[in-house]
């Protein structure tokens, strides 16, 4: 297990160690960090076969008040994706040490990439959700900046963050998945998680984590409708597009369908919803990749049909299925890395990795085509390589699936057969320029090794299967499904009615590049599911400007209008839903008629402050409001409020006057005319004040504080004039509170008298 | 405890070094003329600050001042946090160079004014206090916002913000006023004690009352529909200042808004679990206001260009993030709200460090200014604001990501599914435009007319410290946890 904690810890630390060992020019980063995963991968095979004997964790204190843990755990599961990160990633590290060129920032990439390879290992090794959610999303971080190395290209800037938003938006989905679950169970513990299956697979929360989960998981695999992301990712440097597709990134949507089948797969929702979604993917996508004239759009799009493959494998969580899914994983992780890298030589040398503009590969690069034709025949499913054995693995499952499904996969098989023939064939075949034959030559053997170690082991697998994988297979097959597996039969010779069908595929895909492959449009015609992508980007982007420019106006009268209107609203619906008291009595006592007449001039006043014509006039309406209020308060029995209102109205009018002066002078822009709606809002405003001050009164549950005044004035403060005493005594801080205030504003106003601007002398 | 005035200036230090500090640099500017020294003094007095509310966290807990505030783990935490956020506010005025040359004494003076307000905002436990506290923190915060002279658009700013602020003060103090007709105090725990026996004082009257008390908070907090100041003020507003009111004065604003609603308009019930009081469904109400805040203010900052504006935008977002929390009336959700702020603090700040040193280096603040930043020597800048960026974002192994965690865990727990799925979403969308600023640095190639970019090492370290901190926050965040956990005391006599 040890050794596993140091396989997944060493990415890291090469990542942290990089700058510091490295050259100054970066010359040697990539053999440094290919070190360190060579290393990684050397520490997974050595802890490999402990570990299938007997499966670990080891669990460190992280968050015990959440009861968290920071935890590793592997079984054969763990260990079938680790040897494709750390194996693919030996290739890949030292093929991209001998590939890039001294121009491009070596120590930044290397640097990415190892991170890449980290989180990936923490993937697959975590056994927290929560902790496997940390390292999912450092995968979609790390991969955004390795898909934008090349920064100088749009596209390459476009794809990567694509490839973020889609992913990491599935990722948090998934993790709200997570947090139901997490919620179920009372642990996030993937093996607490295991044993409350059942009593997640009863909970209403079920159908909906299962969902999110399998959201995160579609994403990150590039699965139909959200493949778009990957055909736009593969603007990135070859090797990375050789790890992201063979091993990294795309693989961690299968681990989590793998690692969490044995739970999700008795919600009824998972199974066939994930197996329609796969089936359709592998189709569509092969489809798709047949109409492609790039090379590296044909092995992306190629991508996602074998993902919709293994996918819908892992989905059944059934013995057989998930040996074919375990099987095929690793054969495609073998067959597609070679793939990637090849292209990145062809690139490399020919200048460009169009299908219709390439020589013929056959006499030009004779030693690479033999490897590119034994890959894309171990893509195609045809013997000795392990593809066939997969193929017919993965027949045998569709064979007994509803008879549409079945329909569309075999149409899939089709379909990929013939694909893969226009690699093997049609790459050798196109027409032979005269003057392009002298400026190609052969791949360099430093670049070609890496893809030939590659394809040997697909080879292998398709040889000796059993012996090479076979322990592995079982025990990832049986984490996968949660039970016992069989030890599989893995051969290449048998006879069944799988064969039959096989071979009747490989005819009709022989057919379909005999007839079709020449029918390519040169210009790949735009995604639907990218078309989708870009207009629903551009319509958010575009509405939310929009929303956002009609009520942010910046107009600040429009913003105060917002808030009333708001107040007005919720109001009006208290008046609907709970209805306003309107039988309490107006007053204590009538109003007398002078009463009426008084109150009358501060509405008159104010409605003379909206209309008047100059800011003075304004300024003396809004003050005549304020003193004739002052007025109405002394004649109800408030001499003191009326005091304090005369002061503060008095200060207030002198500060207005003496700060108008100071400002520019009073403009009409536009004629101003009478405005409907603002009425409404301000009658709306103040009847909605009013029916709530009507009901307001005689709901108080505490009693009024006059009482207390009442009693305590004479026996507390010896005074019998309760006005008086609540001022200067109750009171009393208040009152210096009032005083100082109004000292202040008295010092403002004489500032602002000082501060006038100074006039011109003649 | 309940101490009065002159007892309680015992457990009111940090306050009295803020208070000190405002009053000694007054004084000295008049009598030096190095006046770096006002600015280093200021530092040194929230740093004495924030030791002091560290130091408080030992003592007893009770009433101050004749039961106008409280002294308890919750008023603690946040004295602490806010002494942290005036520190670093006075931090980045001290590299800023859009102050220079600005009135160092008033300037430092009234921020230390305002970080002694928000204190007072956090531990009011009278409706009275606390609107004083409110609006001495907002009169103070229109002078700073104002506080360069020569910009039209900083006047325009400060303005605009007085007046909205008028308005929502109005309306604040209105239904203060209308609480204590119902309830007859001023009270937090009394009020809560008088309407916790339905009534008919708890009607629609409570409701509306509580509405317009909520214009006060949600200016504070920029909570939508009282959030349309935020952007204007923060885009007008000094770059020290716009980060001071979208950490310090924002989190004043919460932990006022907390203990108004949990102390006077709740109870708590067994094993962490509050319950409102009856016939007032104050949850409703802010989950729709969560809803509406984090999607308009994503939504706002998608397409902006200028970066103060854009971070303005995704503080009225996270406000909307920071009030699920408020809305599940658990302690699991005010655990996660202490921990958001805690984060926010950290990577928010850290955003506006960056910007503050590439408005330094090239005057300007838009997207254009952090172009391929990291190719023309803000190795160490672009880096930082990566993170940060990410950490906003809610990825992980960020502390943003820990805080948005807790804070979709309780939503969660409480079956709340429409917030938490429009939150969710949200996410998606602002990390849409927090990755294209970091896009912008790493993917975008400088142009010959950018200027290489220079950090002087003050506010690179800053940024530096601030961003090790969202890092290390994001993978070991027990210690922040343990603190929010413990500062869940409200005193109530």
């Amino acid at each position: 297990m040890w050794g596993l904690v140091v396989a997944s810890l060493l990415p890291f630390v090469g990542a942290a160690l990089l700058p510091f060992l490295s050259k100054s020019r970066g010359d040697n980063c990539g053999w440094i960090a290919s070190g360190f995963i060579v290393a990684s991968f050397a520490a997974v095979a050595i802890s490999t076969p402990a570990v299938l004997h007997q499966p670990g964790a080891i669990a460190f204190e992280w968050v015990p008040s959440l009861g968290l843990q920071f935890s590793i755990a592997a079984d054969g599961l763990s260990l079938a994706f680790a040897f494709l990160i750390t194996g693919v990633g030996s290739i890949v590290f030292t093929f991209a040490a001998a590939y890039l060129g001294p121009e491009e920032n070596r120590r930044r990439f290397f640097c990415y990439l190892l991170i890449f390879a980290g989180a990936m290992l923490g993937v697959v090794f975590a056994a927290n959700l929560i902790s496997m959610f940390v390292f999912w999303e450092l995968t979609s971080v790390s991969s955004f900046l390795l898909i934008g190395f090349w920064h100088e290209r749009d596209a390459s800037r476009g794809g990567a963050l694509k490839a973020l938003v889609i992913t990491a938006g599935g990722g948090l989905a998934m993790l709200v998945g997570f947090i139901l679950i997490g919620s179920i169970v009372g642990s996030y513990e993937i093996a607490d998680i295991m044993a409350a299956r059942e009593q997640i697979a009863a909970h209403r929360w079920a159908t909906a984590a299962a969902m999110l989960i399998m959201l995160g998981a579609i994403t990150k695999s590039a699965q139909f409708p959200f493949h778009s992301w990957l055909p736009s990712a593969m603007e990135a440097p070859t090797p990375v597009s050789a790890y992201l597709h063979a091993a990294t990134m795309v693989k961690a949507g299968l681990y989590l369908v793998a690692r969490m089948g044995p739970v999700l797969s008795l919600i009824p929702i998972w199974t066939p919803t994930l197996t329609v979604l796969g089936i359709v993917t592998m189709t569509w996508g092969s489809f798709l990749a047949l109409r492609q004239t790039d090379l590296k759009a044909l092995l992306a799009f190629s991508t996602i049909s074998q993902l919709g493959l293994i996918m819908a494998m892992f989905a059944q969580n059934t013995a057989s299925a998930a040996t074919a899914g375990v099987f095929h994983m690793l054969n495609h992780g073998l067959f597609k890395g070679a793939l990637f890298l090849m292209v990145g030589v062809i690139e490399h040398e020919a200048h460009t990795r169009d299908l219709t503009k390439l020589a013929s590969l056959r006499s030009n690069m004779p030693r690479l085509f033999a490897v590119l034709v034994l890959a894309s025949l171990s893509m195609a499913g045809i013997p000795p390589m392990g593809g066939f054995i997969s193929k017919e693995l993965f027949l045998e499952e569709v064979l007994q699936m509803p008879w549409p499904l079945t329909v569309i996969a075999v149409l899939g098989a089709c379909l990929t057969v013939g694909y893969c023939l226009v690699l093997a064939i049609g790459l050798g075949l196109t027409h032979q320029d005269e003057a392009e034959r002298k400026h190609a030559h052969d791949a360099p053997t430093a670049l070609l090794w890496g893809p030939a170690v590659l394809v040997f082991g697909a080879l292998l697998l398709g040889l000796v299967p059993t012996f090479l994988a076979g322990g592995l297979i079982e025990s990832a097959a049986a984490a996968a499904i949660g039970g016992h597996v069989p030890h599989p039969h893995l051969t290449m010779f048998h006879l069944s009615p799988t064969l039959i069908v096989s071979v009747a595929a490989i005819s009709a895909g022989a057919a379909v590049f005999r007839f079709g492959w020449m029918r390519r449009t040169p210009d790949a015609p735009k995604l639907v599911a990218d078309r989708v992508y870009e207009a629903w980007l551009t319509g958010l982007e575009h509405n939310a400007q929009r929303l956002t420019a009609s009520y942010m106006s910046g107009l600040l009268w429009r913003y105060v209008t917002i808030i009333v209107c708001v107040g007005i609203i919720s109001m009006s619906a208290l008046a609907v839903f709970v209805g306003f008291d309107a039988s309490a009595p107006w007053g204590a006592r009538p109003a007398q008629t002078f009463e009426y007449v008084v109150a009358l001039i501060p509405i008159a006043a104010a409605i003379g402050a909206v209309v008047a014509p100059t800011r003075l006039a304004a300024i003396l309406a809004l003050g005549a409001s304020g003193f004739s209020l002052a007025l109405l308060f002394s004649l109800v029995g408030a001499p003191d409020l009326a005091l304090t209102q005369i002061m503060v109205e008095t200060v207030s009018v002198a500060l207005f006057l003496s700060a108008f002066v100071h400002l520019p002078a009073y403009r009409k822009l536009k004629p101003r005319k009478f405005q409907p709606l603002y009425a409404a809002v301000s009658i709306a405003f103040g009847v909605g004040v009013t029916a709530l001050l009507h009901h307001a009164r005689g709901q108080r549950v505490g009693g009024t504080i006059a009482d207390y005044f009442v009693e305590n004035s004479v026996e507390k403060a010896g005074g019998h004039n309760i006005v008086n005493v609540i001022l200067v005594d109750f009171r009393g801080l208040d009152t210096l509170g009032e005083i100082s205030v109004l000292g202040i504003a008295a010092l403002t106003c004489y500032a602002l008298i000082k501060l006038r601007p100074e006039r011109k002398r003649p | 405890m309940n101490l009065s005035s002159v007892e309680s200036l015992a457990y009111s230090l940090p306050e009295l070094i803020l208070v000190f500090a405002t009053v000694g640099i007054l004084m000295l500017d008049l009598l030096i003329t190095r006046k770096r020294i006002l600015g280093e003094l200021a530092l040194c007095a929230c740093g004495g600050a924030a030791l002091a509310s560290a130091l408080l966290a030992g003592a007893e807990q009770g009433y101050l001042f004749n039961q106008m505030v409280a002294l308890d783990g919750f008023a603690i935490f946040f004295k602490l946090f806010l002494s942290l956020s005036a520190f670093a506010a006075v931090y980045m005025s001290l590299g800023s160079r859009e102050l220079d040359n600005e009135h160092p004494g008033e300037y430092y003076t009234l921020l230390l004014a305002a970080a002694t307000g928000t204190f007072y905002m956090a531990s009011a436990t009278n409706l009275l206090m606390a609107y004083l506290a409110l609006e001495f923190v907002s009169l103070t915060s229109y002078v700073l916002t104002g506080f360069i002279r020569a910009s039209r658009r900083g006047s325009e700013a400060a303005l605009k913000y007085l007046i909205y602020g008028g308005v929502a003060s109005g309306a604040m103090v209105y239904g203060m006023s209308l609480i204590f007709g119902l309830a007859g105090s001023l009270d937090y725990a009394t009020i809560g004690e008088r309407l916790l026996v339905p009534s008919e004082a708890n009607g629609p009257i409570l409701f509306i009352a509580v509405l317009l008390v909520l214009a006060g908070f949600g200016y504070k907090i920029s909570m939508v529909p009282f959030h349309m100041w935020s952007p204007d003020v923060y885009q007008g507003a000094p770059l020290p200042v716009t980060a001071y009111l979208s950490v310090g004065s924002k989190a004043a604003g919460f932990a006022m808004m907390i203990r108004f609603f949990y102390v006077a308009l709740s109870h708590a019930g067994a094993g962490g679990v509050w319950a409102t009081i009856e016939g007032l469904e104050w949850p409703n109400l802010i989950v729709l206001g969560s809803i509406i805040t984090m999607t308009l203010g994503n939504l706002a900052a998608l397409r902006q260009d200028n970066v103060k504006r854009l971070l303005a935008y995704s503080s009225i977002a996270h406000a909307g993030y920071i009030l699920m929390g408020f809305v599940v009336l658990s302690d699991a959700g005010l655990r996660a709200m202490l921990f958001y702020i805690a984060t926010y603090y950290l990577m928010n700040l850290g955003a506006f460090t960056v910007l503050m040193m590439v408005l330094n280096n090239s005057d300007r603040e838009d997207m254009e200014a952090f172009r391929g930043l990291a190719w023309r020597g803000g190795a160490l800048p672009a880096a930082a604001m990566a993170v940060f960026m990410f950490s906003l974002a809610g990825v992980p192994p960020f502390a943003g990501f820990i805080g948005k965690f807790y804070l979709f865990a309780a939503v969660i727990d409480k079956e709340m599914w429409m917030l938490a799925i429009v939150a969710a979403l949200n996410s998606v969308v602002s990390l849409y435009y927090y990755a294209r600023i970091v896009r912008t640095m790493y993917l975008d190639q400088p142009l010959k007319s950018d200027p290489v970019m220079t950090t002087d090492w003050h506010s690179g370290a800053f940024a530096g410290v601030l961003a090790v901190g969202t890092i290390v926050f994001g993978v070991y965040w027990r210690p922040l946890i343990d603190l929010a956990d413990k500062s869940l005391v409200f005193f109530r006599g």
